[in-house]
């Protein structure tokens, strides 16, 4: 380029950076295919450059120039990245994260060819006999386990419904014993893709409609939360049993509210009628389950089938804080539609009392606030809710979200001034809190200053052991606090020397007297 | 100067060169390993090559090691341990609004240098991504190209159809 050709761009640049914002685009048009040519990559870039120097010269720097790039140009165009083309192992970790959300990853799995044989792994369509024979007499591996699920080649066999194929391993050397990591085993596979054929060769095989993976799901919940309507049916007609309940106590009529299937719900209803309000280990019934993962044509049904819509689970929380909830961490609800619970807190609210309370006198507002559902809030702003209702304890929403928001970042300090300012002397969070040990550590330290508060409720993952010692020098300093519960679904048990602590008779009252004690501070 | 930190020069495949105190790029498993096994970095003068990342996305990953240069270490991977909690503060920040290009290349990054607490978020930044999405929206976003043939494509629907079975209103 000579010297009067940068001479002119740089005069004609300083021209581009002046053009008023109403002539932008026809101007520097202009401009660049005069500066640069005409040729598509010397106009495009000329009008790039222009551009660039039009947002730094205004700006001072070039930030909102890359963000409107980003935002315009097309993924393709921005850069090469292929997703497709990630090695396996970074796709295994990601498919970690989707491994609790069947729904995500066999949609995941729908991409393309690569995905599918890491996310499902399914490596071959159609495997005929004439594929697998032949390894197998060779000596082909048949205990290698392959992917995350570490699944066998007789149980990816059942995943993906081969049944010639499953029938030659499990004559040549696989053996029905064989489960994936998650205790799952062929027939239990089998039931949740809906392979209905392959799940009567299995029965005849020696496996069983009562075989249950680590959860204790048999293969008929497994198949409800599939969706899996003709393993169903079928698995009914054998005689399976309808009302067993896994480790947490659901039935498959929960799993079913949980998958969404509206045939697998209206089936287990006509098979076994008193399934309908059976309660789980949280006192979740299979309607408040559905409320709780935002589906609101399954509670629609649930309506029509005379569910129990007046249910309340362990907390007493009703139908309308289930939906509000829909966000909070829990087993495959981490990532919620919160459109969707909101318009089902909007259907709800035309039968529910949006300021019912909880059994510790929490809204439907405390739910939403706390699980940041800013749309289930605006809600029930819109019904005329009160905005900062206070719970028994005479904490709001705000207070928790606060209280919250300061043990997640670990911030001590914080957390001890939202306790001081506490109206009441306990804190009772609802639904499901993401703390680890560190956030408890967090907690311990912030109520070693506090002398008000006496009950801390939390619900949360963290084995108390590992935070033993905190709890232990909290309550040695602080003896004012009586009541202290961190488990999820059943009251967590505490280790004996918190427990002994919290027993102390020198210890302030416990919670009994809680309610007449904030009534006396109210006053 | 006070205290006697140890920098090394990191080298990335445009060669720019980056000065990190050894702390910070010890996060980097695949970096400590050359540190201690081929005695790489001992000397100011001879920087690390990085061939497989570039200068801008180096410096977004000496930008998360720093700030989480006090964490305590991650234990080893564990089914059972799978942390789907949201991100929050500075990781919420880092790959809030952060392009498929970069995030791609990032991934990339964290998997070569083996820092396992940054390819957990980039990667649950992906899964999130994915979650509530369509095949077609997926392809989409990350730039995927339909491999299926027209059979292949159908079966594949046909075996998942169950995820479109009226699952909300």
């Amino acid at each position: 380029m000579s010297d009067s050709c940068s001479l002119a761009r740089g005069e004609c640049s300083a021209a581009a950076i002046a053009i008023p914002d109403e002539c932008v685009r026809t101007s520097l048009m202009v401009c660049a295919e005069r500066l640069y040519g005409d040729s598509p990559e010397s106009f495009l870039g000329g009008v790039l450059a222009l551009a660039r120097a039009r947002f730094e010269r205004r700006d001072g720097n070039l930030d909102r120039f890359h963000l409107a790039l980003k935002s315009n140009l097309p993924c393709a165009a921005q850069t090469r990245a292929r997703y497709d083309l990630l090695p396996s192992d970074v796709l295994d970790n990601i498919l970690k994260y989707l491994s609790n959300d069947p729904v995500s990853l066999a949609r995941a799995s729908q991409v393309c060819r690569t995905w599918l044989v890491e996310f499902l792994a399914q490596g071959d369509f159609s495997p005929s006999l004439r594929d697998i024979a032949p390894l197998v007499f060779a000596g082909a591996d048949l205990k290698h386990r392959h992917g995350r699920v570490a699944a066998t080649p007789m149980l990816l066999a059942a995943f993906h419904g081969h049944v010639h194929a499953l029938d030659f391993l499990l004559k040549n050397g696989s053996s029905r014993d064989e489960t994936a990591g998650c205790g799952k085993n062929a027939i239990l596979l089998a039931s949740l893709r809906n392979h209905q054929s392959l799940v009567a060769v299995l029965l005849g095989r020696g496996f069983s409609s009562r075989d249950m993976d680590n959860c204790g799901n048999t293969p008929l919940m497994l198949a409800a939360l599939g969706g899996s309507k003709c393993v169903m049916k079928y698995l009914h007609s054998q005689g399976a049993c309808m009302g067993h309940t896994n480790v947490r106590n659901e039935t498959a009529l929960h799993l079913a509210a949980q998958g969404g299937c509206l045939e697998a719900i209206d089936a287990l209803v006509q098979w076994c009628p008193t399934m309908i309000d059976c309660r789980d280990n949280s006192g979740l019934t299979p309607f408040l389950t559905a409320c709780h993962y935002g589906r609101g044509l399954i509670c629609c049904l649930f309506s029509k089938k005379g569910a129990d819509l007046s249910a309340v689970d362990k907390n007493g929380a009703n139908a309308i804080m289930q939906a509000a909830m829909g966000g909070l961490p829990s087993n495959g609800a981490e990532n919620p539609n919160f459109e969707t619970h909101a318009n089902l807190v909007k259907c709800l609210g035309r039968r529910y009392d949006l300021g019912a309370r909880d059994l510790d006198g929490r809204t439907a507002m405390h739910y939403a606030v706390l699980c940041g559902n800013d749309l289930v809030q605006q809600q029930l702003i819109q019904a005329n809710v009160e905005a900062r209702p206070r719970d028994t304890h005479g904490a709001d929403p705000y207070d928790y979200l606060r209280l919250y928001q300061a043990l997640k970042e670990q911030n001590a300090q914080q957390a001890a001034a939202v306790l001081a300012q506490l109206r009441g002397v306990a804190m009772s969070f609802p639904g499901r809190l993401s703390l680890t040990a560190a956030h408890l550590r967090c907690l311990c330290r912030a109520l070693s200053q506090n002398t008000t508060v006496r009950v801390v409720h939390l619900s949360c993952k963290v084995n108390s052991a590992e935070v033993e010692q905190d709890l232990v020098a909290l309550l040695k300093v602080n003896k004012t606090l009586r009541h202290l519960r961190l488990g999820w679904n059943q009251p967590q048990e505490l280790p004996h020397s918190v427990l002994c602590l919290l027993n102390d008779s020198s210890r302030l009252p416990d919670l009994h007297t809680l309610h007449n004690d904030f009534a006396h501070l109210g006053n | 100067m006070t205290t006697s930190e140890k920098f090394v020069k990191l080298r990335s495949s445009d060669d720019k060169e980056f000065e990190v105190p050894v702390k910070i790029v010890g996060m980097s498993v695949t970096i400590k390993n050359m540190l201690e096994d081929l005695g790489l970095g001992d000397s100011d003068e001879s920087p690390i090559p990085l061939p497989n990342v570039s200068g801008s996305i180096l410096e977004k990953v000496i930008e998360y090691c720093t700030e989480h240069q006090h964490d305590d270490p991650q234990p080893d991977d564990d089914l059972a341990h799978v942390d789907n909690d949201e991100p929050e503060g500075f990781d919420a920040e880092f790959v809030r609004d952060m392009d498929q290009g970069t995030l791609f290349h990032l991934i990339l990054a964290a998997n070569f240098l083996d820092i396992k607490s940054l390819l957990d978020l980039t990667c649950k930044h992906v899964a999130s991504m994915i979650k509530n999405k369509g095949p077609q929206e997926i392809r989409d976003q990350f730039n995927i190209r339909n491999d299926f043939t027209p059979e292949e494509e159908e079966r594949v629907q046909k075996e998942n159809d169950w995820t479109n079975s009226g699952s909300n209103p």
